[in-house]
């Protein structure tokens, strides 16, 4: 019977209905996350599908020359960056922008430094293309994979067909995204009331969240005004998670959000990415100008240049009463910033950067 | 037999509503209602980023960003005292890049003759301080302060072009129990009728928030919170931001 089963799928490996398993992504998920968050209709998570798209993150076949894969500037070991301010691609040639981190993605809407794709599946498939990342033309990404030995099969039994394409690529490599779940930090600990902070980092905690208010004595760093929650990330309410956070004058701001809006008052904004292992995801900002949490600190408290499109939150931040003509200035107090950056390395998660099922399926 | 006769169509229809557990409501004798909140500045629709603004102290504005909870959502017949409250009504209205207009949509409203249409600006006290809420309450709405403080009911941010050299933001983050307001519309007899739609067109002004009976000075307080200044933004907005300019049904 059993014989004549198999026999059976053999024949006909299209009408194998056992496949594509869904998976229960949401069983993963800490509560106080909250619900705020779509998996795409027409991309469900599948057991297949994500093992399909953690290939696909590490296949060196999805750049020109078979040298770089995703991973190659998104390491599991440094929350999915690379260390460096921007990335040489096949080629050589630097790109502009550094890095991001992925994890909890599913509260992102939008993605890039930028913001201009409006999906993991979009996204997904624009670094295999640009000309100083993985080089490589969509075609020519297809028709490798459908190539080989392996990759029909995987696709089959992930998307129901064997004919490769370019929309399930992504589709695969973003339903892989999806598990890469940052939720066992020591911050995480505490908010399930497993961990007590020490007084320090309970300091922390509380300046990250407040919104300093001099006038009634009410202390804080301002941080949680834009990166929000406890998921650390951005609004996820249209362009409302993307901010001018006053790296440069206007004559030497970036482009940023004005990119994909078209309009001025963009111009300056990125997007506030999640601080989720923000100790190991140096150097910090879209072009990784700063090596250090002390130097970041130090450019929110001290070195806010101002222009015609920096955030009112940081210009209105300041932890002393403030005349007209004053600098744009925090007034933290160093035991302060050693409060935050203690916070912040709470938000490290050993779990994430170990976990086997998001490691490089290739160095097993 | 008699009696069973009697009680039979008790039981099926006993039985009936049992198979009907998720849906207590009787559908048959439902209507619904749509709000449409328009928001505005100075009459018309409120322009974000670019546009620039004065309010009635003569301080020029401008908004990036605006939004609040409307609340607990009631229509009441003021003559017979019957009133529809809907369940779990909590609705974050926002100014979004692509409209000014906010659409709420709220269906089994019993069959009803109704002359008023009530609602909140904030969140009310029992669901205030417990941000493990879902939907329009998400923590990552980004409108909860954090873990103790509540949530914001009433945000608005932008710049006040003070003329000087150094810019100055504007921030209104209205919040805490006692800025928690009640809005109560009258209207004229609106008739909610099985399978339709009463459409209520509400504007929300929001120079009112700067102007009556408090005038809100920049120059001074462009950054609002908790404080007794919030209290007199919030006795603003529930004064004359509301209006209803026509009801459909």
């Amino acid at each position: 019977m059993l014989a004549m089963l198999l026999a059976c799928d053999d024949n006909n490996p299209e009408e194998d209905i056992s496949y594509p398993e869904s998976y229960d992504l949401e069983a993963e998920l800490p509560y106080y996350f909250g619900t705020n968050y779509e998996i795409p209709e027409d991309n469900p998570m599948t057991v297949q599908g994500i093992e399909l798209g953690r290939m696909l993150f590490y296949e060196t076949k999805l750049s020109g020359d078979n040298t770089m894969s995703c991973g190659s500037c998104h390491l599991q070991s440094l929350a999915f960056t690379d260390g460096k301010s921007v990335s040489a691609g096949i080629d050589g040639i630097n790109g502009t922008k550094s890095a991001m981190s992925i994890s909890n993605m599913l509260w992102n809407k939008k993605f890039f430094w930028n913001g201009r794709a409006e999906s993991l599946e979009e996204q997904a498939l624009i670094p295999i293309q640009d000309e100083i990342e993985l080089h490589q033309s969509l075609e020519d990404a297809v028709a490798k994979l459908q190539a080989t030995e392996d990759y029909p099969e995987l696709f089959l039994k992930a998307f129901k067909s064997e004919t490769i394409t370019a929309e399930n690529i992504g589709k695969a490599i973003a339903q892989f995204e999806r598990t890469l779940i940052s939720s066992n930090s020591k911050y995480d600990q505490y908010l399930k009331g497993e961990y007590t902070p020490t007084v320090e980092e309970q300091l922390g905690i509380d300046l990250f969240f407040t919104h300093p208010i001099p006038q009634a004595g009410l202390r804080g760093g301002n941080c949680g005004d834009c990166h929000t929650n406890v998921l650390t990330t951005g609004d996820l309410s249209a362009f409302n998670g993307f901010h001018n956070n006053g790296l440069d004058e206007d004559e030497d701001l970036d482009t940023g959000l004005e990119e994909v809006t078209g309009n001025e008052t963009d111009k300056g904004k990125f997007k506030a990415p999640t601080l989720r292992n923000i100790e190991l995801t140096a150097p910090y900002m879209h072009d990784g100008r700063f090596s250090t949490l002390e130097e970041v600190l130090e450019h929110y408290d001290q070195h806010i240049f101002t222009s015609e499109t920096l955030d009112p939150l940081i210009i209105e931040a300041s932890n002393e009463i403030r005349s007209e003509g004053d600098p744009i200035q925090l007034y933290l107090t160093d035991d302060e910033k050693q409060a935050i950056i203690a916070f912040l390395k709470m938000l490290t998660d050993d779990d994430f950067i170990t976990n086997e099922k998001f490691s490089n399926p290739f160095e097993e | 037999m008699n009696k069973l006769i009697k009680i039979l169509p008790f039981l099926i229809a006993v039985s009936l509503f049992s198979c009907d557990d998720d849906d207590p409501v009787d559908e048959d004798n439902t209507g619904s209602i749509k709000l449409v909140v328009n928001i505005l500045n100075d009459g018309e629709a409120l322009e974000l980023d670019s546009k620039e603004y004065t309010n009635e102290a003569g301080n020029v504005y401008t908004v990036t960003e605006f939004k609040f909870y409307l609340s607990n959502v009631k229509l009441r017949n003021t003559s017979t005292g019957a009133f529809y409250l809907e369940p779990d009504s909590y609705h974050l209205v926002e100014r979004l890049p692509e409209s000014n207009v906010y659409e709420i949509e709220i269906d089994d409203v019993p069959i009803e003759t109704y002359n008023q249409l009530e609602f909140a600006v904030g969140v009310d006290n029992g669901k205030n301080y417990s941000l493990d809420n879902v939907g329009a309450l998400d923590p990552t709405n980004n409108m909860a302060w954090d873990w103790n403080t509540g949530y914001k009911f009433l945000l608005l941010e932008g710049r006040h072009l003070n003329g000087s050299d150094t810019p100055a933001g504007l921030v209104m983050h209205i919040g805490s129990d006692s800025n928690y307001k009640t809005i109560k519309l009258s209207t004229d007899a609106v008739e909610i009728a099985q399978g339709k739609e009463a459409v209520y067109n509400i504007n929300a002004e929001i120079s009112q928030i700067f102007k009556e009976p408090n005038t809100i000075d920049f120059t001074t307080n462009n950054v609002v919170m908790f404080d007794s200044i919030a209290n007199k933004v919030a006795a603003n907005y529930a004064n004359n931001m509301f209006s209803i300019s026509s009801v459909e049904d």
